[in-house]
């Protein structure tokens, strides 16, 4: 089990590590825009040159890189080319919203999705399932901010007490949550469906109801705890896409979170923003990950107690 | 007189696929008394294992009960609630599967299975239920109990898992014990072990059995008398001495045949011709008339009854000299 | 991880994909998602031909047209025909489809085919790039590749193809470490047959299965992604018909114009559906170890 969590953890580390290196690089390839940009079109070629160099963009890229990792370990993520705030402080504001938004549409999503799956494959077949079942298949294919669109359209404008826009009461969680949850639900529900129905044609579920075990007991203890293996590897890569996915609907709905603050700073192309907001998400992402693996230990004791691979 | 815990009478069973209606079981019927061990004996797909789903009500879709009772105790369990039902499986009429590998949860510990199997019955804490099972993982011949009831199923050989399976079954003093070929998918020497231990067992509680196998060995060794099944069908019922001694039954007789060393024969191994006809194209009439050697033009054309005497039912025209044996 | 399902190898027999084509024909669904991507394709090629005006034809006089006879879907904030837009937006999510997912196949089979038939510390370094380039979600690393190539359709192409060639490279691996054991390709070895010729005689016939499996799941989500970019500025470059950066535009009329918005959305619920029900089609029809 020790192996096991430190083999997990040092993997993380070097994901991690990777993604830094490959994200700086990508970003990185072409700054001499931004501070054109920041500068605007009357400021001649030697005042770049000067904050070029202020801002320590004409030392080798890979110095740059060092500086800036060395930065990320203690905190300091550089400052903002626009706005001469600490990256840091601009990112501890937006996480809260993005936090907020993402936590909430997921723990909906979730409860929605597995009552759905458990409910369908134990209908499998009927004319619920099949209702079910197409639902999801249409939450999976929309896109979240057409699906947030369209909810402004036809639920925002029509009942006036629920807002359209901003993340402050508890009313205004309901639009976002939904077009940001919808596809998790789906797809919760898809997987958990598909591992309910693999796990109740197993022999063991026979010796369960052979037991007079309830009903209810059956499908909670036995079959459900056995589906979980891949519902938690489906929430695993869920979490991860839930702050790219958060990116949209914060655009649409105007929730000044993680993704509209990289948004808005990739087309001002203000790279430590950028930067800073990539890391934060990448960060989230593989410690999910690592979650996600030592999740499995607690729910699989195959893996904790080493038995055989059942 | 022997007191009856288990009586099925002219139990069907029939799937209904696109086919057409399958008779999986058609019109089985025996009694059970207790203490005493039936086995059901047949080739694999016969209907067998059926039978017992039928007995527990927990014919899978779409397969479905079409006709017959089963009375356990006294009581109908055809049409019963589920909700009752719950009560009696377990607690009245309890079943050890064929494979011990995938019968056990994998992911909850041989003595939570046990001891939840007892909670579902009686109302007792847990600390008693993991204390009875602990007993009873002793009973069953585990060493170190206490291990092993901490042990996930994945950590045990097949022999132990089936003992974690026995000790589960009798967790509550079933007064019917059914046996679904709980030895087929052990080696020889576990196999020898486990029949000894249900056995053991069988004589301590007074548990009837029934026990379902292929392996005429097995039931020499077992059973007290013998139903031979064929196509869904019974079509040899009678005291297991009897059946070794004389069987009458073409099939039961090629059965027998076929088990080498059985028949003191000359030590050929011998097969019977042909093969099991499919569910959805019956002959007409006997349904071993196809790969029977003696069949004529009326075996082929029209289905036998019972027939026989003193307690011995064949379903074969070359007994009606013995008497007609309507259903006990 | 453990959820994805690694393909068992496969017969290289011709009847193999005759008897996968006579199972597909049996599932009805597939069939009609089939029927739907068919006629896409067909909107897609001959766009000029089906399209009733020129996408890009702004009639200030038409300026947000509510539907009518004259212009199906209505009209956008220049006066230029949704229709239109929407069957050339057809042509741009196809391409961007189709295209990524030929350079994903290409970059993902030949890293899962060096990982899974070469092992050792190739595998190692090819594992470990695979589980990278999965831990970011793929919008993420899609915006930072188009923030540094610039919007434009061959960008878009080159960002979604590099970033997808990671799952196609996991299931390739998979498949070839299946395929490694089977004799065929052992005697080939044993015979002197160049690791060349083994990758590409024989493990790449045995791979197509797997190739059109993860190329026809690959497509919806690339379309997905182009969506989402072109919605967020990322994507096409104006004035060029994506549903994406249609979406975009309507935004701002989402209190009168209720039509603006929908059908761009209508189309791209559409095309996703039709691919990943035949993806799941394919699939059934292509693996094996589901035959019976």
């Amino acid at each position: 089990m020790r192996r096991y969590l430190v083999k997990r953890v040092l993997l993380a580390l070097g994901i991690l590590f990777s993604i830094s290196l490959i994200t700086f690089f990508i970003l990185n390839i072409m700054p001499g825009d931004a501070v054109a940009l920041m500068l605007g079109d009357t400021a001649d070629p030697n005042t770049i040159e000067t904050v070029r160099h202020n801002l320590g963009m004409d030392r080798p890229m890979w110095e740059q890189y060092v500086d800036w990792i060395v930065g990320v370990f203690t905190g300091d993520l550089g400052t903002s080319y626009f706005q001469r705030k600490a990256v840091s402080d601009l990112l501890l504001t937006a996480f809260g919203y993005t936090a907020r938004l993402a936590a909430v549409s997921y723990v909906i999503a979730l409860a929605v999705g597995l009552v759905a799956g458990i409910v369908s494959a134990l209908n499998r077949g009927t004319i619920l399932d099949r209702g079910l079942m197409t639902l999801t298949v249409v939450g999976i294919s929309a896109p979240s901010f057409w699906v947030a669109i369209i909810l402004q359209i036809f639920i925002g404008l029509r009942f006036k007490a629920i807002p359209i826009s901003g993340l402050d009461t508890p009313i205004s969680y309901l639009l976002p949550c939904i077009s940001l949850g919808l596809r998790y639900a789906a797809s919760i529900a898809r997987i958990t469906r598909t591992s309910m129905l693999e796990v109740m044609g197993q022999d063991f579920i026979r010796t369960a109801r052979a037991k007079g075990l309830s009903p209810w007991r059956t499908v909670m203890v036995h079959m459900f705890r056995n589906a979980l293996v891949p519902i938690i590897t489906v929430i695993g890569a869920d979490i991860g896409t839930l702050f790219a996915g958060s990116m949209l609907t914060e655009s649409v709905f105007n929730i000044q979170g993680v993704g509209k603050l990289l948004v808005d700073n990739i087309t001002k192309r203000d790279i430590p923003v950028v930067q800073g907001c990539v890391i934060c998400v990448a960060i989230i992402c593989v410690v999910v990950y690592l979650a996600v693996d030592l999740l499995y230990a607690v729910v699989d004791p195959n893996i904790r107690l080493g038995g055989e691979e059942a | 007189m022997a007191e009856t815990v288990l009586e099925v009478k002219d139990l069907s069973i029939t799937f209904f696929t696109k086919q057409g209606a399958l008779p999986t079981v058609d019109g089985v019927s025996f009694t059970l008394d207790r203490g005493e061990t039936l086995g059901i004996v047949g080739e694999s797909g016969c209907g067998k294992s059926m039978t017992v789903n039928g007995i527990l009500q927990m014919v899978p879709a779409p397969g479905r009960v079409t006709g017959g009772s089963v009375k356990l105790a006294g009581e109908e369990l055809v049409g019963m609630r589920e909700k009752e039902l719950c009560k009696k499986r377990g607690q009245d009429v309890a079943i050890i599967f064929q494979e011990p590998m995938t019968s056990l949860n994998p992911l909850m510990t041989c003595g939570r299975q046990i001891s939840e199997t007892i909670q579902a019955h009686k109302k007792v804490s847990r600390r008693e239920a993991d204390q009875r099972a602990l007993e009873l993982i002793e009973l069953v011949g585990i060493p170190m109990p206490e291990k092993i009831f901490h042990s996930i199923p994945g950590q045990l050989s097949g022999g132990m898992r089936q003992r974690i399976v026995i000790a589960m079954a009798l967790c509550n003093n079933p007064g019917v014990l059914i046996c679904d070929e709980p030895t087929t998918a052990l080696d020889v020497t576990v196999q020898a072990q486990i029949l000894g231990l249900i056995n053991e067992l069988k004589e301590k509680f007074g548990t009837a059995v029934i026990f379902i196998t292929h392996d005429l060995g097995v039931i020499r060794q077992m059973a007290d008398k013998v139903l031979v099944m064929y196509v869904g069908q019974a079509v040899e019922q009678v005291d297991a001495k009897e059946l070794f001694d004389n069987p009458l039954h073409p099939y039961t007789q090629g059965l027998m045949r076929c088990i080498p060393g059985m028949d003191g024969g000359d030590g050929d191994l011998h097969v019977i011709d042909g093969s099991v006809p499919m569910l959805y194209d019956l002959p007409k009439g006997c349904l071993f008339a196809p790969r029977c050697p003696y069949a004529d033009d009326r075996c082929r054309g029209e289905r036998p009854g019972f027939y026989g005497a003193g307690g011995h039912r064949v379903r074969c025209f070359r007994c009606e000299s013995m008497g007609e044996e309507g259903s006990r | 991880m453990k959820r994805k399902r690694e393909p068992s190898p496969v017969l290289t027999y011709r009847g193999y994909y005759r008897e996968s084509w006579e199972l597909l024909k049996r599932d009805p669904l597939a069939m009609v998602s089939l029927v739907i991507v068919i006629f896409l394709v067909i909107i897609a090629v001959f766009a000029p031909l089906i399209a009733p005006y020129d996408p890009d034809k702004q009639v200030l006089s038409q300026k947000l047209m509510d539907p009518c006879l004259e212009h199906w879907f209505g009209c956008d904030k220049h006066g230029r025909d949704i229709l239109s837009r929407c069957i050339y937006g057809c042509r741009v999510s196809l391409s961007v489809g189709l295209v990524s997912q030929i350079i994903a196949t290409v970059i993902g089979y030949f890293m899962g085919v060096c990982a899974g038939y070469f092992g050792g510390k190739a595998d190692a370094v090819i594992s470990f790039l695979i589980q990278v380039f999965s831990s970011l979600p793929d919008l993420l690393l899609a915006m930072a590749l188009m923030f540094a190539l610039g919007s434009g359709l061959v960008n878009l192409y080159i960002s979604l193809g590099v970033l997808a060639w990671a799952r196609t490279a996991r299931l390739i691996r998979g498949t070839v470490l299946q395929l490694k054991e089977k004799e065929y390709v052992k005697s080939c070895k044993v015979d002197g047959g160049s690791d060349l010729r083994v990758i590409l005689r024989h493990l790449l016939p045995n791979c197509i299965p797997t190739l059109i499996i993860t190329v026809t799941m690959g497509i919806p989500s690339a379309i997905l992604s182009e969506a989402s970019l072109s919605f967020l500025g990322l994507g096409v470059r104006s004035p060029m018909a994506s549903w994406g950066s249609m979406i975009a535009e309507s935004q701002e009329f989402f209190r009168s114009k209720a039509f603006y918005s929908l059908f761009p959305g209508l189309c791209i619920i559409v095309a996703v559906i039709a691919f990943n029900t035949l993806g799941d089609g394919l699939r059934d029809a292509l693996d094996p170890k589901l035959r019976k």
